[in-house]
Parts: C-alpha cells; structure tokens; sequence
C-alpha cells in the first residue's frame, strides 16, 4: 500500500472513529433534557408532558395556563426578557430556577425587589448526607406544596427581599448562608429559615422563584419529595416548558447538534435516494468493470 | 526511510484530528452541584452540640416556643442508628423540661396576678400546680445533664483525638445547661416567694395599711398594698327566656357596706363581657341586656368590679356570684343525601329536608366545598338542589358542608359529608396502522367519548420520535391526524407513538396513551440489501488476491500476462484435450481431497493459490499442470505430443503424492 493510500485511510479512519464516539457519547452537560445522566434533565422530559424549548421563539402564542421552567445560566438579549415580560404578563407561569446564575437580571428587568442571593446555603443538621444538601422542611399552604413534607436541594442559594406572603418553602432554623464557605456558621452570617421557593403574581401570570435549579435533574429527583413538587407544578398547567436556550453550550453539545444536522440533511429523501444510487455504484462498479474486459 | 516517514506523518495526522477534538468532549465549568449518589456526610457532631446550645439558651430566656419550634426541628436530622437512642432521648427530655418550665413560668405569673387582685383561693390552688411543676423541672433537669453525659461519651468529646472545636461545643452546651439551672433555680425561688407573701397576706388582720411586694432584678415583680374589700350583689329576672330576648341585671356594690356609687361593673355571659352598667347612688345597679343567639340550654351570668383610677389604690377587686340563665330555642334537624362521587363542572343534587317547626319556615341554606362556598339558597322542608362544583377543583377526597344558617329563635344545624371529585374515564377508538414504510404520512383516524358522550374540541397531540402534530375533535369526538414520518438511517422494527389527549370540559381528565407500530425503510433496508453482498463479493476477490501473492517466492511460476477467468466452453481434442483431460483428472482428486470446489468464477490461478495452500507438497506438480491447462486452454499453439504425456504423468504423480498414506 502506497504512502498517501495509507495516510487517507489513517485520516478517514480516525474521523470516523472521532464522529461516533462524539454521536454516542451520552450527553453530560447540567440541566439538559438529553441528559441521561445524573446532572440532566432526561428523567424529568420522559417523566412529564415537557416540551423543550431551543428558543423563546418556541413559546406558545397564548401563554394562559402554561409553564415555563427557565434555568438562566447565560444572559438573556433585552428581547428575550420583553418576551419573558409579555409571557407572565399574558397569564404565563415563570419558574425561575436558579442558584448562581443570571436570574437577577430578569427580576432586574421585571422591576421585582426579589433576587437570589447568590451565596451558598448550608444546613449542617437537617440535610441529606452533606450540609450542601438542605432539607427544605417548612412549607405554606399552597398548590405547589400540596403533599410536601420534604425537600432536598443541592448546593442551593437562597431568595432575598421576597415577601413573607409570597414564601412558600423555608429552610430550616439551623440553616445559613455561608459566606465564607467555611461550612461553619459566623455570627455575621445569615441564618435561617431562609426562603427557598417563592410564587408571586406578576401581571396575569405567576413567577415562582426556586433557589437551585438542581431540584429537577435526574439524581435529585427521586429524593424525599422533589419529584412530587415538579409533579405539582405538571397538576397545576396546561402545557409545560423547559428552556433550553440559556444553559452553556460544550463542545461536545456543539458537535451532537451538528451531526444531527447533518444527519436530518442525509435523512430527506432526495440526499438518501442519492446516497443510496452512490452506494449501488460503488459496489458494482468492479464487477461492471470485470464483464467490459471480458467482452474484450 | 519510506516508513519512518508513514510513522511520522501517522503521528502528525491523529494528533491533528483528535487532539482538536478532545475539545468536543471537554465540558463547561459543572455548575455548583453534586452527584448525591456519591456523596458521603455524617452526622455534624459539632454543628448539633452549637444548636442544642443555642435551643437551652434561648430556653433560659424565656423563649420557650423558640425554643421548642427548634427542637422539633432537630427531630428531623438523619441521625445514625448509633446516636438515634441517646440524641431522641435528648430531645424528649428537653422537650419535657421547656413544656415544665413554660408551664411553672405561666402559672407563677398568673399567681401574682391573682394575689395582687385579692383572688386567694385562686392563686393558692395555682401554688399547689406550681409546686407540682418545680419538682418535676429539677426531676427532668437531673436526667437531661445525665443523658448530656451520656451523649458526650457517645460522640467521644473527651477523646485525645478528638477536635478542639467539638470540645468547645460541648463546653458551650454545658454553659447552656447552666444558664437553665439558673432559671429553674429563679422560678423555685419566686414560687416561694409567692408561698411567703400568700402566708402573710391570709394572716393580715387589717387589710387596709400594709404593702407586701417581691423584686426581681430590681424591678417590683409584685405588689400588694392594703386595699378595702369590696362585694357585688347579682339578680335576674327573668331567669328562663328565648336567645335575642331580654333579661334584666342588677345587683349591689358595697365596700364594708358602703354603696360605691358611680363605678362601672361589667357584665358577662359566659365570660365574654356583654355589657358595662353605671352603679347608681346606693350602690345599686340595674340594666337590661339581649340574650346573645348561642343556642345553649344554660349560660352563666356574672358581674365584676375592676376598680378604674384612684380607686385601684383604694379598692380590690370584686367579683359577684354566678347566676344560671336558662335559655330557650327551636333546635333544627337536617336531613341529607348527597352522592358519593362527583365530577368538576357536572351538576349533581343535594336532597333532604330541614325540619324545625310544624310550619317548615324558610330557612338558608349554604353548601360549601372546602371552605368555599358553592351554593346558597332558601329553603322550605324538604329541598332538591342542584350544585356543581367549580371546574378547577382538583380530583379527590372533599368535604362537603351543608349548613342551616340560624335565624332568630331557630338554631341553626351542620352536616358534613365526604365526597369523591373524580374525572370521567374518556374511551378511545384509535386506528393506528399495524405497519409502516418510511418515509410516509400517515393518518390516524379516532374518535373520544365517555359516558358523557362525545368529547368535542379535545386537543389531540400525537408524538413520534422529534415529530409531533395536532388535531382537535369535531363535534362527534372524531379526529383525523397526519404524522409526516421521514425517511431516516433505520431498517426496520418496533417503534412507539405517543398520542396525548387533553380533553376542554374540566371533568374529563387528559389522557397519555402508547401504541407500538411495526416500521420498514424499504430505501435503506434495500440499500442495505445491495451493499452488504457487493462488499462481501470485494472481500472475498481481496482476500484472494492477498493469498495470490502470499504463494512461496520459490514456488512463483511465471503465468501468461493475461488470463481470463472462464474457462473456454469449446471442446478441445488431440494433445490439448489429453492436457485437459489430464487437469480434470488431477483436479477431481484434488476437490475430492480438499474439499475445495473449482467454481465457474475461480480462474485456474485462483484454484492453484486456493490448494497449494492446503496441499504444499503438489504445489510444484500442480503449478506445472495449470500452467499446461492454461496455454492448452488460450493458446494457438499447438503443443507437442510429449506435454500430453508430460500432463498426465503429472496427474499420476500428483494422485501418488496425495494417496501416498502419510
């Protein structure tokens, strides 16, 4: 085999190789509905009627009665928050879920005095396993606690200037906010109970705010009552959506997203026909070849 | 040289295509969570010795329910079995200690309360109670610094290698624990004190010049100063009389048997006060009231003196007799039948019969759901009502409360009963064909309904991997839909369609069904079909090129440049036809022998790599016969008599060679 033969099929080879490994490579990026994994979302899409959503452009035209669950992990353009402001305002319902992300910058623009705090809540007693996992055991009467005695949250924040009508779910009293992140309380620090979920109206809509939107992924749902609190929020809406838009974007999500291009351009019908009379070619070019030199 | 450089260049081309992608695998910074399947916590010994501080302190100020809110709190640590018994018995006696101390706390108050308003009998049973709770708090103290004892063993605070921080917590819990003695210890001595100033108040023989009072940290907790004693006096007529009626009030307000004219005295009917009435010169008082619409058999009636201004440091309080007032009403009795299951939106009837006088008034009626109201209405008697509930009550167990308002003399009357909100079952026909070949739209016919009958306006989502459409039902519950499958990289097999359906009436619940259908792709099955025997056949000619040239370099004979690989259908005669013969008679052998079967697609030359392979000892003779077969097969030549003899003593050798035995 020549020099150049061997390098091709080297090169080609390696492609390839690189190309499925990128194709089955499960998805491991946080809070994405492909996700299988324990940081994705794929349990909660196949659990419950959830439409992702890769675009605010995909919103419903009516947003009555729905539900929007948005994790803000990337700034949002000044015309996806007038988007996000007509669609609560319509009579949507915005779930905010988010620990330190850019959720501030939509209460920001919604002109709300809420905010997350952005710093890391610890309960060293009432937690599962470890102190970044409170247990959330303090919950007012609400739709979106019925049946709830527990949650767990995973390295959560916590909602700041929320009012004491709008708090639906509260750490525990040992709880705090560890500033220092030396998972010791200081006497400068806050303690709790300290607001963790909170719904407001805003205009005919709703915004429910959740301090860690990790509440949702795969591994954290099975936990105490998680999976009961996203089932309430399916109870109480007609459709739901999950953004999908504002989470950072890998590589590897890069790579997945351009081969399933390529692969629905290879899937209509005029590509495959073609690919298809390609094959048939290739593969019966030797023998055409064989009978014209035996006719000579 | 050649392939140093293939090495070189090899190692240039996979670092240059995998190393810019190992970038494709790389992730974003995790976002701040944990996988909590693998995490692993223990009990923070620490954190919970601080707490269980924080929660005895906040105890010896006093707070209790703080206190108490807290420890509830702490029942709900995961605790590991090995602490479980000696921090629950911790917490209970804790607890215990807060509710006592809570108790002792309330009690002793009141207790001066009531002696500063001359109310003896009172606070003395109250210092019995009293009494009862010390014993108990020091009882309860002893066994919660033993199991404080117990829990340092168990955490090991006392350990060498264990941290200073946990010591300290420990430390600060045993101050905690101290501040609390210090509390029961002030709370014992105030009971006492009580006990003494009670002892000294009973055995004053004049009341009027004395004042006895105990300090605390300075402050006056109590004072009692000679006051004069009065006395109130209480009749009413009449003493039996219907609710919303009218009774008279009036009695006497002395002090050692002067009249105590101009002051208030209230009036109370079971101890709320109803009214305030003037004393009059002499000291009389009278006034009218209404009997409140309690619908009670009795009520107790009483007055009190509080006295207001300068009379509080002249005058004690005073309190007059307890009266019985017998009141009178027409009680109701509700019958009621209500269904045990109920549907959002869908009216449903309420039967009974109010009975409350032979002339079955007109009474209100008032339905409610879970304390909302859902219907009120007047009623006569016997009554049908036709409720329904709202259409975005939620399914499952209700209450629901049917109430007769009182009215007047008639009380009024409450029943409860449970009920079921349940959603109509929606049946679905679906056709969904058995079989499909993508790429292709398909239609799905169907058609909802429920005992209701047909469900119009239903929003119909079908789902099919990425691909979703939507339908509405018509007015019959029939629906047509349109799934567009595309053509895709599949072959064949089972695939699952989802179709959600979400009905618009509030009583009938949307719905989620699968069906399985069987799929074909007949282009990429047939493509499939076609590639795999080509590439196959590729193989296989590759393959047999490779062992053309893997023959023996001392076995390689020189073949004519050019061979085609079918044999000459022409029948050959002479010295070929012997030459020929003599290959066939070789060749059967040799079939016969290897198993290996000369096939109209095997050139000679095939055949010859084929066998030499397996019989290495014939290669020379057979190389030599096939090169005979060969010219005799394609040449022009003629050749000479002897290559005929040549062949076959070949032949023979090669059938010695194969049947030689070894």
């Amino acid at each position: 085999m020549g020099i150049k033969k061997f390098l091709v099929i080297l090169a080609a080879g390696t492609i390839l190789l690189v190309v499925l490994a990128a194709w089955f490579l499960p998805l491991d990026e946080d809070f994405r509905v492909e996700n299988p994994l324990w940081n994705g979302l794929k349990k909660l899409n196949t659990s419950f009627p959830v439409q992702s959503l890769e675009s605010f452009a995909s919103l419903p035209l009516t947003s009555r009665g729905t539900t929007l669950i948005l994790v803000p992990y990337l700034n949002l353009t000044s015309g996806e928050l007038e988007q996000l402001n007509s669609y609560i305002k319509e009579g949507g319902r915005l779930i905010l879920a988010d620990d330190y992300g850019h959720g501030n910058q939509i209460l920001e623009y919604l002109g709300l005095e809420a905010r997350f705090s952005g710093e890391v809540l610890v309960d060293p007693l009432i937690n599962y396993k470890t102190e970044y996992f409170p247990k959330i055991i303090h919950f007012k009467s609400d739709p979106l606690t019925i049946n709830m005695e527990s949650l767990v949250l995973n390295h959560a924040t916590s909602l700041v200037n929320t009012g004491d009508d709008t708090n639906i779910a509260l750490s525990s009293s040992f709880s705090f906010l560890d500033r220092n992140e030396n998972e010791t309380y200081e006497d400068d620090e806050i303690a709790g109970p300290l607001p963790v979920i909170s719904r407001e109206t805003f205009g005919d809509g709703q915004l429910v705010l959740v301090a860690d939107p990790s509440l949702f992924i795969n591994s954290m749902s099975a936990i105490d009552e998680n999976e009961g609190f996203i089932q309430n929020i399916a109870n109480t809406t007609t459709s739901l959506y999950i953004d999908q838009s504002h989470l950072p974007p890998s590589d590897l999500h890069r790579t997945k997203t351009l081969l399933a291009r390529g692969r629905d351009h290879l899937a209509s019908p005029l590509i495959t026909a073609g690919l298809v009379a390609l094959v048939v070619v290739t593969t019966l070019k030797p023998i055409w070849y064989k009978r014209k030199e035996n006719r000579k | 040289m050649k392939k140093r450089l293939a090495i070189v260049l090899s190692i240039l081309i996979l670092m240059g295509i995998i190393f810019p992608s190992f970038t494709a695998f790389a992730q974003p910074t995790k976002t701040p969570h944990e996988n909590p399947a693998t995490a692993t916590g223990s009990l923070n010994k620490i954190s919970l010795l601080l707490n269980y501080g924080k929660i005895i302190f906040l105890a010896s100020n006093r707070q209790y329910s703080d206190a108490l809110a807290a420890l509830e709190e702490l029942r709900k640590i995961d605790i590991p079995e090995e602490f479980r018994n000696i921090i629950d018995r911790y917490n209970d006696l804790c607890q215990q200690l807060f509710i006592t101390l809570d108790s002792l706390d309330i009690i002793l108050d009141e207790t001066a309360s009531l002696i500063e308003r001359n109310k003896i009998r009172e606070a003395r049973i109250n210092l019995e109670k009293a009494e009862v709770y010390v014993r108990d708090a020091e009882i309860i103290l002893k066994d919660l610094s033993s199991a404080m004892d117990s829990l340092s063993r168990s955490f090991g605070v006392f350990a060498p290698s264990v941290s200073d921080e946990l010591r300290e917590a420990y430390k600060r819990l045993g101050d905690s624990m101290k501040l609390l003695q210090e509390l029961l210890n002030i709370l014992a001595n105030l009971k006492l004190s009580l006990d003494e100033i009670y002892k000294i108040y009973t055995e004053i023989k004049d009341k009027k010049n004395f004042e006895i009072y105990i300090e605390i940290k300075g402050e006056k907790y109590i004072e009692i100063k000679g006051l004069l004693p009065t006395s109130l006096t209480l009749n009413i007529s009449p003493t039996s009389t219907y609710v919303g009626d009218t009774i008279n009030v009036s009695g006497l307000l002395q002090s050692y048997d002067e009249p105590l004219a101009g002051r208030s005295v209230s009036i109370l009917l079971d101890e709320d006060i109803i009214a305030t009435i003037l004393v009059q010169e002499g000291g009389s008082y009278s006034g009218n009231i209404t009997v409140p619409f309690n619908y009670k058999e009795t009520m107790n009636v009483v007055t009190i003196y509080e006295p207001q201004g300068s009379d509080a440091d002249k005058y004690l309080a005073c309190q007059s007799p307890e009266v019985t007032l017998y009141t009178r009403f027409y009680p109701t009795t509700l019958k009621l039948s209500t269904p045990a299951i109920v549907y959002p939106d869908i009216p449903f009837n309420i039967d009974g019969e109010v009975i409350s006088d032979a002339n079955n008034s007109e009474r209100t009626l008032e339905v409610t759901s879970d304390n909302l109201q859902i219907a009120e209405t007047t009623v006569s008697g016997k009554f049908n009502l036709e409720i329904s509930l709202p259409d975005d009550i939620s399914p499952g167990q209700r209450s629901l409360t049917v109430t007769v308002t009182p009215q007047d003399r008639y009380a009024g009357i409450s029943e409860q009963r449970n009920i079921t909100v349940a959603l109509i079952p929606l049946e679905i026909d679906l056709q969904t064909p058995g079989l499909i070949f993508l790429p292709k739209s398909i239609q799905f016919d169907g058609r909802i309904q429920s005992e209701m009958g047909p469900i119009s306006d239903a929003n119909i989502n079908l789902i099919f991997n990425d691909i979703s459409t939507t339908a509405r039902t018509a007015s019959d519950g029939s629906f047509t839909s349109t799934l567009d499958m595309p053509l895709d990289f599949s072959f064949m097999g089972q695939r699952e369609i989802t179709i959600n359906i979400e009905p618009m009436e509030p009583w009938a619940g949307s719905i989620s069904i699968k069906r399985q259908v069987f799929f074909i792709n007949p282009v990429f099955t047939g493509f499939t079909l076609l590639a795999v025997p080509g590439l196959i056949i590729i193989f296989l000619r590759r393959h047999r090129t490779t062992n053309e040239k893997s023959v023996p370099q001392g076995e390689v004979i020189r073949f004519p440049a050019f061979i085609t690989p079918q044999v000459s259908a022409t029948k050959l005669t002479g010295v070929k036809g012997r030459i020929i013969s003599a290959y066939r008679t070789g060749l059967l052998i040799i079939e016969k022998i290897t198993g290996v079967r000369m096939t109209p697609d095997i050139t000679l030359r095939e055949f010859l790599a084929m066998v030499t392979k397996l019989l290495p000892r014939i290669t020379r003779q057979l190389t030599e016969l096939t090169v005979m077969a060969e010219s005799a097969l394609y040449s022009n030549q003629n050749p000479p008599g002897k290559t005929a003899n040549t062949a076959e003593q070949i032949t023979d050798d090669i059938k010695k060679e194969l049947y030689r035995g070894d």
